[in-house]
């Protein structure tokens, strides 16, 4: 698009490079995906075509992948607002260079996600009866209504922050200056504007973070509303929404240490932003460990027997190693390769980041499918097995995810440019004014 | 030209966000008016709309805020630079 275009001189010329220069590896990657992607595509009209019988779900286990990936991926879509929103609501001044990468992860994931329970309908159609007899007093509903208020404050609190970077592509000028003359909405960067833009962000990002936490207390919902042991538990909403930080903070880092890679962000991402975001994945994990040895313990401890026939499914029974390998995955290897100073390095977060997403999936399904599995009616214990066109949806929606990111990445800048430039003039002055305004004797503070 | 063209295609995205908007408001009521015909539990079902519907007008209005005030300083700098 672009050769014409002068941004090399830029200080954050690496930020726009992505945008006007297209390399071999963005139509590989894209070929790939989007291949994985029309494969799932397929599988899927093989599954409207035949119903669900395709699926490796029946009774008992009526509720498979697609329910586990719903959850897990609604999950993920925490990693952004509101990790996002915490960070400018607190100030910290590192997060300048996350905060876009965790609010993209949010629209996209959520978008995949929330179609989740869709491909869970043998007839897709009837959807439309949620517009029509919908019952609101249904915890279902109440899902369809926080994760659609979740995307469309997110889409919004993506969006707002990025007009500035979209003023600035638009007066750069090339192919697309047309749609970045329409998106920018006139901005033009007056002291006005800059009040206007930042009260609505700030109004936002207050609002955004009890939505956030609302949409994953309302999906644990699904769950702990019914009498069904393993999931009538009264910790349920406070459980997923860890979960969720947890499997979130994990993903904006893997995603951040790729992309630091493939577009050479070493400059904006350093150490010392996955420390600290290393450092809240460990307190996530010693977390969420917390909450699964209390939901456990007070099963065991009561040994209710409908309760203990699932606890036992899940520890020695046929789902032992997706437990196990849930525990190591998302308590052992984060604890002791962030726990120790010499393995926190950036390729120890991203083992650390990827052990942690494996192991909140196979938290989700260790919560979905051993309840299923042993009903508290005399029936046969089921057992479930995915078939092909599952799997296909599951890489269909992580390819839908991956071509997501890497279009958005191909339009706009990954990292705030506004952002960093503001925090490059105002940051340290900011920070000293602070300082001096809570810090004893803080007015001897001198430059 | 292209200039009043982009300034309706974005009155038009703004209005479509309002009829989003509307249209979830409109669709949570006639569930509400579906528990009461049915005497199926109509508290929670109000209690429910009492947060939702409020949370969607107010985003909506954060958008329209933005919209208008910055629309605002762009028309006022473009009139004075085609005065200048």
């Amino acid at each position: 698009m672009s050769k014409k275009i002068d941004y090399r001189n830029e200080i954050d010329a690496t930020l726009y490079k992505p945008i006007y220069e297209t390399g071999k590896g963005f139509y590989i990657t894209v070929g790939i995906f989007l291949l994985l992607f029309l494969w799932a595509l397929f599988m899927y009209i093989t599954q409207v075509w035949f119903g669900l019988g395709v699926t490796g779900m029946n009774q008992p286990v009526s509720w498979g992948f697609y329910i586990v990936n719903f959850v897990f991926f609604i999950g993920i879509s925490h990693a952004g607002t509101l990790i996002s929103a915490i960070l400018r609501l607190s100030k910290a001044e590192w997060r300048r260079p996350i905060t876009r990468m965790a609010e993209v992860i949010t629209a996209i994931v959520l978008a995949i996600g929330g179609l989740h329970p869709i491909l869970d309908l043998g007839r897709p159609d009837r959807v439309l009866n949620i517009f029509t007899v919908g019952r609101l007093q249904s915890p279902l509903l109440w899902d369809v209504t926080s994760i659609t208020a979740y995307f469309t404050a997110s889409t919004v609190y993506l969006y707002l922050p990025m007009i500035p970077d979209i003023a600035k592509l638009r007066d750069k000028g090339g192919k697309f200056t047309w749609f970045y003359k329409f998106a920018s909405w006139g901005w033009q960067g007056t002291e006005h504007q800059k009040k206007v833009l930042n009260r609505a962000i700030n109004i936002l990002m207050v609002m955004v973070i009890p939505i956030a936490i609302s949409v994953h207390t309302v999906i644990s919902y699904i769950f702990s509303m019914t009498l069904q042991p393993g999931w009538h538990s009264t910790i349920f909403g406070p459980y997923f929404v860890v979960g969720a930080i947890f499997s979130g903070i994990a993903a904006l880092l893997i995603v951040m240490i790729v992309f630091r890679k493939v577009f050479h962000l070493e400059d904006y991402l350093k150490k010392v932003h996955f420390q600290y975001l290393g450092t809240l994945l460990l307190i996530m994990s010693l977390l969420w460990f917390y909450f699964t040895f209390s939901e456990y313990l007070t099963g065991i401890f009561a040994a209710e027997p409908h309760e203990m026939h699932i606890i036992l499914y899940k520890f020695t029974g046929p789902y032992a190693i997706f437990f196990w390998m849930m525990v190591i995955c998302n308590f052992l290897i984060p604890v002791i390769i962030l726990g120790f100073k010499r393995f926190k390095t950036i390729t120890g977060v991203l083992i650390a980041s990827i052990a942690v997403v494996i192991g909140m999936w196979l938290e989700r399904l260790n919560i979905v499918v051993p309840s299923l599995a042993n009903p508290r009616m005399e029936l046969t214990v089921g057992m479930y097995v995915p078939s092909i066109v599952e799997w296909a949806l599951f890489i269909g929606g992580i390819s839908a995810f991956v071509l997501g990111f890497v279009l958005f990445s191909k339009f706009f800048p990954l990292i705030s440019i506004w952002e960093t430039e503001e925090g490059r003039k105002e940051s340290v002055k900011e920070v000293e004014k602070r300082v001096k305004s809570y810090l004893p004797g803080g007015e001897i503070i001198t430059k | 030209m292209q200039k009043n063209l982009i300034y309706i295609a974005q009155l038009i995205s703004l209005i479509v966000m309002w009829i989003f908007v509307i249209g979830i408001a409109i669709w949570i009521l006639n569930l509400i008016s579906i528990s009461v015909e049915l005497r199926d539990a109509p508290g929670v079902s109000i209690g429910i709309s009492i947060i939702a519907i409020p949370v969607f007008f107010t985003i909506a209005s954060i958008l329209t805020y933005v919209f208008v005030g910055l629309q605002k300083d762009y028309k006022s700098n473009s009139k004075t630079s085609l005065e200048g």
